[in-house]
């Protein structure tokens, strides 16, 4: 379907165009422009608007990589990218509970982020789901969650079990009755469910996803253990692990065992944390992620997340780097749970 | 109980002579030995006489759990439950022993252990546990029920500095006695970790003059005791921070060191190694309000303006001392809102009766 780009305007809209293009013609297998050309470009534009995108230019970008990317702490308290607050139609706000602010992605449509997470979730998962049931925020009540606004662009049909106080398992349970489902879950709230609620098999031909960060501020889950538990009591159909983050447009996919991929139009670098050097192919580093979807936030994101990026581009996710501050969708459930441990 | 304040002292002596190179603790030899300089200092004749003399009663055994980011922390419990005449282990992090396989070395006939199984708290009668509020939350998870438990759990520290001159102390190092030389040598220890450390420094004075003073005092602290290992999420957040200062204020970097002027707006109570941020508030209040609304415990205020003392306290800040002395604190002081001495021994209140004679 094409994306309806009619809310940007001016050289705006004609980034939009080329953008939606590059995603449509990516997908067939042949891009209309080089990667680099329509970064730069979109950058040039990115910089022209954004004052704090601008000031973090230091030096000449020639191409994709020497685009300064935006530490994700600064869009905290810094407005970041071409859309001020009140002409946001959509903003997508980071998890809230360091007590250090939240990280704003302002958007004057979903258009095209919508465009590309659908068309790459398509394209990566096994089966499109007619109906998604999850252990996710609902959308009409937390419409600043961009994890619940994608899993709602999979189904018409969706229900939605997780609240600040944590999991609602009998509601969900009731909801997944006997038929397929997708079911998108945080990695804390799929714990939660599995440790506290004794939970049956799912329905065959459901597909599990999992996302959200493993690294809590009061415990880490191990991965593999999770995976391992979800394959063993719940049979998921598919199992499936997506990677994304509030100021991204794009999401990485993946099953478990396998390496994170990323759509055509997004890309990883791997950066040494000290100098902020590209690492030598091959190395594990800190991530920058260059997602060409994002038109009104910030094209070059720097994350706080370590993993290596292969030859093919897709990325070995490893986690935080090390000492880094806890973040994400996984963390208020967390605490949640961890509150009704302790009492 | 026996006391063995004399064998205490003579353990510290030893550890005041011993030979620091080959322990890694992720601190340069330099500074740790500065730390473990300071942390003897500290337990000096006067203060353990001084301690000694409280009456308490002494737990049977006791366990120490520590973190990895201030390697000495665990010297002056260690010393005061030893002393008292408790048995002790010291719960070291998995990873990182440091300084205890020395320190337990050292200890002589001393009833002192070390491990890194955090299984131990489970058979202490007193647990004293330092970290962050999650680790401190497993710790006490693991308790025996009836055990003590004393956690000390994330909190932060910050500087006001209105650039006076502050009179002579001989705990400051004497080639760090300015103002901004003592902040740089309260910054250094511990490469900047540790709840007592300075993470953002508040100033009334123009942004730039303060950064540029504090930057130069930064680099004579650097030439002094070097920096040690960052962390990979230190040195990003670091980068991330050089980003914000790039954008609102100003920066200034050597190697090892940094300092970031920042806003009110734009800063945030997150200390990282060797790495300042300074802030311009025009006033003491203004400062202390905005330290007051990051949520997280607000433990040292180190100043050159005792005036604003009460203003500080206000804000929530449970110890105010001169630069120069936020990490080198006294014994026997008050930490986290708590006189902590006491929590080596056990006190007791005996009230309310009325001693009738038989007739």
């Amino acid at each position: 379907m094409t994306p309806d780009l009619r809310a940007w305007t001016g050289p705006d809209r004609v980034l939009a165009q080329r953008i939606a293009a590059f995603i449509d013609g990516s997908l067939r297998g042949s891009a209309p422009e080089n990667f680099s050309a329509l970064a730069l470009d979109l950058h040039a534009r990115q910089a022209e608007r954004c004052p704090v995108i601008a000031s973090l230019v230091e030096g000449p970008v020639r191409t994709w990589t020497d685009i300064p990317a935006v530490p994700v702490d600064l869009f905290k308290t810094l407005p970041i990218g071409m859309v001020d607050p009140v002409d946001a139609a959509t903003t997508f706000l980071t998890s809230g509970t360091t007590g250090a602010g939240r990280g704003a992605h302002r958007l004057r449509s979903t258009a095209l982020y919508d465009h590309g997470a659908v068309a790459w979730a398509r394209r990566c998962l096994a089966a499109w789901p007619t109906r998604s049931v999850n252990l996710l925020l609902d959308p009409s009540h937390h419409p600043e969650s961009s994890l619940s606004h994608m899993v709602a662009l999979f189904a018409e049909d969706s229900a939605w079990f997780l609240g600040p106080e944590g999991v609602h398992a009998a509601g969900f349970t009731a909801a997944l009755a006997d038929r397929p489902a997708f079911v998108g879950a945080t990695a804390f709230a799929l714990a939660e469910w599995l440790e506290d609620h004794e939970p049956d098999p799912l329905p065959p031909g459901c597909t599990l996803m999992v996302t959200g960060g493993f690294k809590g501020r009061v415990h880490r889950l191990d991965a593999d253990d999770l995976y391992t538990a979800a394959r063993r009591v719940l049979q998921p159909a598919h199992l499936v692990t997506e990677y994304g983050m509030t100021e991204l447009s794009s999401q990485f996919w993946a099953s478990p065992d396998q390496p994170y991929a990323p759509p055509p139009w997004l890309r990883a670098l791997a950066v040494d944390p000290h100098t902020g050097a590209p690492c030598p192919p091959g190395q594990p580093g800190q991530l920058r992620l260059f997602d060409l979807c994002n038109l009104d936030g910030s094209l070059a994101i720097e994350t706080l997340d370590e993993g290596t990026v292969l030859p093919d581009g897709r990325v070995k996710l490893k986690g935080r780097l090390t000492d880094a501050p806890a973040r994400g969708c996984s963390l208020t459930v967390e605490e949640a749970w961890q509150a009704r441990r302790r009492t | 109980m026996k006391t063995r304040w004399s064998e205490v002292a003579a353990w510290r002596d030893r550890l005041a002579q011993a030979d620091l190179s080959g322990v890694a603790t992720g601190l340069s030899p330099q500074g740790l030995q500065e730390a473990v300089n300071v942390a003897v200092h500290a337990l000096n004749d006067r203060a353990l006489e001084a301690v000694a003399a409280q009456p308490g009663t002494p737990y049977g055994r006791a366990a120490v759990v520590t973190a990895g980011t201030t390697p000495t922390a665990a010297l002056e419990w260690l010393a005061l439950l030893l002393g008292r005449g408790s048995e002790v282990v010291w719960k070291h992090p998995e990873a990182q022993p440091g300084l205890a396989p020395l320190v337990r070395a050292l200890a002589g006939g001393l009833p002192l252990n070390t491990t890194d199984d955090r299984d131990v708290v489970a058979e202490a009668n007193v647990v004293i546990a330092m970290g962050s509020d999650a680790a401190v939350a497993d710790i006490r998870r693991g308790a025996a029920p009836n055990a003590v438990v004393h956690a000390h759990g994330h909190a932060w520290s910050c500087a006001w500095i209105t650039g006076a001159a502050l009179g002579a102390d001989e705990a400051v190092p004497a080639d760090f006695r300015d103002p901004w030389g003592r902040l740089a040598a309260d910054a250094a220890l511990h490469d900047t970790r540790g709840c007592l450390s300075p993470a953002v420094v508040f100033t009334p004075l123009p942004l730039e003059q303060a950064v540029d003073a504090l930057a130069e005092a930064m680099e004579r602290a650097q030439a002094r005791w070097p920096i040690g290992e960052v962390h990979p999420g230190e040195a990003a957040m670091i980068r991330a921070r050089r980003a914000m200062a790039r954008v609102v204020g100003a920066k200034r970097s050597g190697e090892g060191w940094s300092v970031h002027g920042l806003t009110l707006d734009h800063v945030t109570a997150h200390g990282l190694p060797r790495s300042l941020a300074v802030v311009h508030a025009p006033d003491a209040e203004t400062a202390a309000r905005t330290a007051s609304q990051w949520g997280a415990a607000l433990s040292t205020v180190g100043t050159d303006d005792p005036d604003s003392a009460p203003i500080w306290h206000r804000a929530g800040a449970t110890r105010i001392c001169s630069t120069g002395r936020m990490q080198r604190p006294p014994l026997d002081r008050i930490h986290d809102g708590v006189r902590w001495v006491t929590q080596t021994y056990r006190a007791i209140s005996i009230e309310g009766f009325t001693v009738v004679a038989e007739a």
